[in-house]
């Protein structure tokens, strides 16, 4: 086997060593030029350390932790250590508990990022939404309406993606004042909006902002049905969660984008992730709408019961669809399970004849 | 070769001149040779993993590349190794995930709400929030180069950076302050700060750098730059204002533009974008002679530098790409409109496709075209009296970062 000569590095100071080097069984023999053995690497240990192999010149080192290198120019000599040892340019393996430090950090990465949302989100959300002006709800809760109209509007003006119909628009408000005027409503003036969708949903933006899309109508057989659907939406805006949801967003979008960090695929997950985490209400939230509902509908004599109907009509599209607030709200046969429990209600109706026709021809189907 | 032409002219009169101490430095120091294939395949292999792996990738991807890097720099006869991990990277960002994230979400969530409380606010809102991830910039930077060069080693010995984060924030603070207000004239004052903190507390094994360049000297270096700034400024002001047949207020709500008045809008854009090209220019000129006052005033041990850069071959890298970027996307928008003819469906897979690839070419497109010839320039224009300092050089004895760059990922500061 030939004899190289090369410039060994000790790590102790960055003065070269000049050695002649040449491998002996299953070894690496190191000499200083005096002949005398400096060091002896066994082949198994040995990396090209350079991270992309070169014919010409190798850098060699002699475990992990070892910051000696070996320098050699000897092209012949190359080819030898290439051949002999398959291991030059492999991974070492890992050592024993590698996995520790990833664990400890990866556990705490999660267990912090769950304090945030579990603790930290919720309470600066009530906070904040507590601390925001009337001003300020019913800007963000304009601004979310239009956003929506102008989704659901798509090639059409905004305009045609409102429904007209005054005389249904007239008795809409009509029901929801009378509604949002029980002990259990709320005070906040209330703006209402039907818009054309083949989405079942309704949705309370901040602000007092309410949005219902024609489908839900469609889907309601009784007036007692609908005022159900918009007393429980009363008490989203009574109980502030809108806009409570709405910083919880805002919160959730940061931890996304620190989390994920730059653009390399992040971003766009982040968007979905955010979507997917932050369109639900918490299971709290919708049981204290439900039932705060409720004696909205008894303290009117309308019947709660007719809801149930229609919760049941919508569960088949609302697990296959991305519908932000009832393919969201928790456990179904809980909430009819609840609904029942509370008895009847009431007989309403809710509206009249004449008004319930007007509502229901309100989008032209 | 590449020492020659650009000296004769631009140098004369300038700080660095006057080389003191006897000994010319004028034996060649550093080498960028890193070959072009294996780090455009690594850029791409890095952005489609990091697609996959929902961007956690970045942290193997970043090691990987900088292992080509360094590897493709000599210093002397020997290359350059980076000893830096993904895991370490990895493990850097999930901590800085611990401690830091309440922290700046409380400041987030604090801004955006002070935004929304009331319009007015809005603007100290996010000032706040840009004077706090400005100030956390500056600590994770240091803190970015403190790991880097800890990873970095020469003939087995490694290099570090000593100092602290907090005081070079605080240094980096309070001389942006200082430079804002006096309009930038004292902005050299500021690269004087940050060089002199950050090179005298850079090591390599028991050895310090030294920087003896004066606040006096960085500002004779980028005066020239500033005094062609200040008057290329006033005199776009002074044109506007007095000569220009369209005044300010005009621009505005032009209901009714006559032809003159487009023609001159057409001629107002024209001469702020040369404005904004030549001040482009100025600036880089600057940054230029900043790094050849750089190396002049350092030192380690014995050896002292020099740094040849030419201006206009920089400015010659700068054109290059900007050329490349517009071609790239003069392509886009080009092609956007006949996409837009194909069928819907079509539409949005080619548009999908089509922005990836850009977003692939730009990242290799910077790298292959500005990056790395930067840095080969950089390498071979810079002179050294003697190496021999280096090779004396004993091990360090000391802490090292355990981990890596934590914060500054979050941020997503520098790109390699
Ligand atoms: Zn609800």
């Amino acid at each position: 086997m030939g004899l190289a000569t090369g410039r060994l590095f000790d790590g102790r100071s960055a003065g070269a060593v000049s050695v002649s080097v040449y491998i002996r069984a299953n070894e690496l023999v190191i000499e200083d030029e005096a002949g005398t053995p400096v060091g002896v690497w066994s082949l198994d240990e040995l990396r090209d350390v350079s991270p992309v192999p070169s014919k010409i010149e190798i850098s060699l080192s002699f475990g992990e932790e070892d910051p000696a290198r070996l320098t050699i120019g000897d092209a012949g000599f190359i080819a030898d250590i290439r051949r002999q040892c398959q291991t030059l340019n492999k991974r070492r393996p890992l050592q024993a508990g590698w996995w520790k430090p990833y664990a400890i950090w990866i556990g705490g990465g999660a267990a912090s990022v769950a304090v945030l949302f579990v603790f930290v989100l919720p309470f600066l959300a009530t906070v904040v939404a507590n601390m925001l002006s009337d001003d300020t709800r019913d800007r963000i809760g304009r601004e979310t309406k239009d956003y929506i109209i102008k989704t659901f509007a798509r090639d059409k003006s905004p305009d045609k993606a409102i429904c007209e119909g005054t005389a249904g628009q007239a008795a809409l408000e009509g029901l929801v004042a009378r509604l949002a005027s029980a002990e259990a409503g709320t005070s906040t003036p209330i703006t209402l909006t039907v818009v054309k969708s083949k989405v079942p949903n309704a949705l309370a933006l901040p602000g007092g902002h309410m949005v219902i899309f024609s489908e839900m109508i469609d889907h309601a057989d009784r007036p007692d049905a609908l005022a159900g659907v918009l007393a429980h939406e009363i008490a989203h805006i009574r109980e502030k969660h809108p806009i409570n949801l709405f910083v919880t967003n805002v919160g959730i979008a940061t931890v996304f984008s620190l989390v994920l960090g730059d653009i390399s695929g992040g971003t766009i997950i982040a968007g979905v992730g955010q979507m997917a985490v932050g369109a639900a209400y918490t299971r709290d939230f919708e049981r204290e709408a439900d039932s705060l509902a409720t004696r909205i509908m008894t303290e009117w004599q309308y019947d709660m019961s007719a809801m149930i109907p229609l919760l049941r009509s919508l569960e088949p599209k609302a697990r296959f669809m991305h519908v932000p607030i009832f393919a969201t709200h928790p456990g179904m046969e809980e909430r009819i399970e609840k609904i029942e429990a509370a008895g009847n209600t009431g007989a309403g109706p809710a509206l009249g004849a004449d008004e319930w026709a007007a509502v229901k021809a309100m989008c032209g189907a | 070769m590449y020492q020659g032409q650009d000296q004769s002219g631009e140098a004369g009169g300038l700080p660095w001149q006057n080389t003191s101490r006897g000994q010319e430095a004028n034996s060649p120091f550093l080498e960028f040779d890193c070959r072009i294939a294996p780090v455009v395949g690594r850029i791409y292999k890095n952005k489609l993993l990091g697609i996959v792996t929902l961007g956690f990738y970045r942290f193997w991807g970043k090691t990987h590349l900088r292992r080509l890097l360094w590897n493709g720099t000599r210093l002397g006869e020997d290359r350059l190794e980076y000893h830096g991990t993904g895991k370490e990277l990895f493990i850097g960002f999930l901590i800085a995930l611990v401690i830091l994230t309440p922290l700046l979400f409380v400041v987030g969530v604090v801004s955006s709400v002070l935004a929304l409380t009331a319009p007015a606010l809005e603007i100290i809102g996010s000032l706040l929030n840009f004077a706090v991830l400005f100030a956390f910039w500056q600590f994770a930077r240091y803190r970015l180069w403190r790991y880097r060069l800890s990873r970095t080693s020469w003939r087995s010995i490694r290099f570090y950076l000593e100092g602290k984060g907090l005081r070079f924030m605080g240094i980096s603070l309070l001389w942006t302050l200082a430079s804002l207000f006096s309009l930038g004239l004292l902005y050299p004052v500021l690269r004087q700060k940050l060089l002199d903190y950050q090179i005298n507390n850079t090591v390599f094994g028991d050895q310090n750098f030294r920087f003896t360049g004066t606040a006096g000297g960085m500002f004779k270096t980028y005066l020239p730059f500033i005094l062609s700034n200040a008057f290329l400024l006033s005199g776009a002001i002074l044109y506007f204002v007095f000569y220009s047949p369209v005044t300010f207020s005009d621009l505005g709500g032009g209901e009714m533009a006559s032809y003159e008045q487009t023609a001159a809008t057409g001629e107002f854009s024209l001469i702020l974008m040369g404005v904004a090209l030549l001040s482009m220019i100025f600036m880089v000129m600057g940054r230029v002679h900043e790094i050849r006052f750089m190396a002049a005033n350092m030192s380690f041990g014995e050896a002292r530098f020099r740094s040849e850069l030419p201006v206009s071959r920089v400015l010659l890298v700068f054109i290059i790409m900007g050329v490349l970027t517009i071609v790239a996307y003069g392509a886009l928008f080009m092609l956007l409109p006949q996409l837009m003819i194909a069928d819907p469906i079509m539409m949005i897979v080619l548009v999908l496709v089509f922005f990836v690839v850009i977003y692939l070419l730009f990242d290799v497109l910077k790298t292959v075209f500005l990056v790395m010839p930067l840095m080969r320039l950089f390498c071979r224009t810079l002179y050294i009296t003697d190496i021999s300092s280096f090779e004396t050089v004993a091990a360090r004895s000391g802490e090292s970062p355990r981990y890596g760059e934590g914060l500054a990922d979050a941020l997503d500061v520098g790109a390699f």
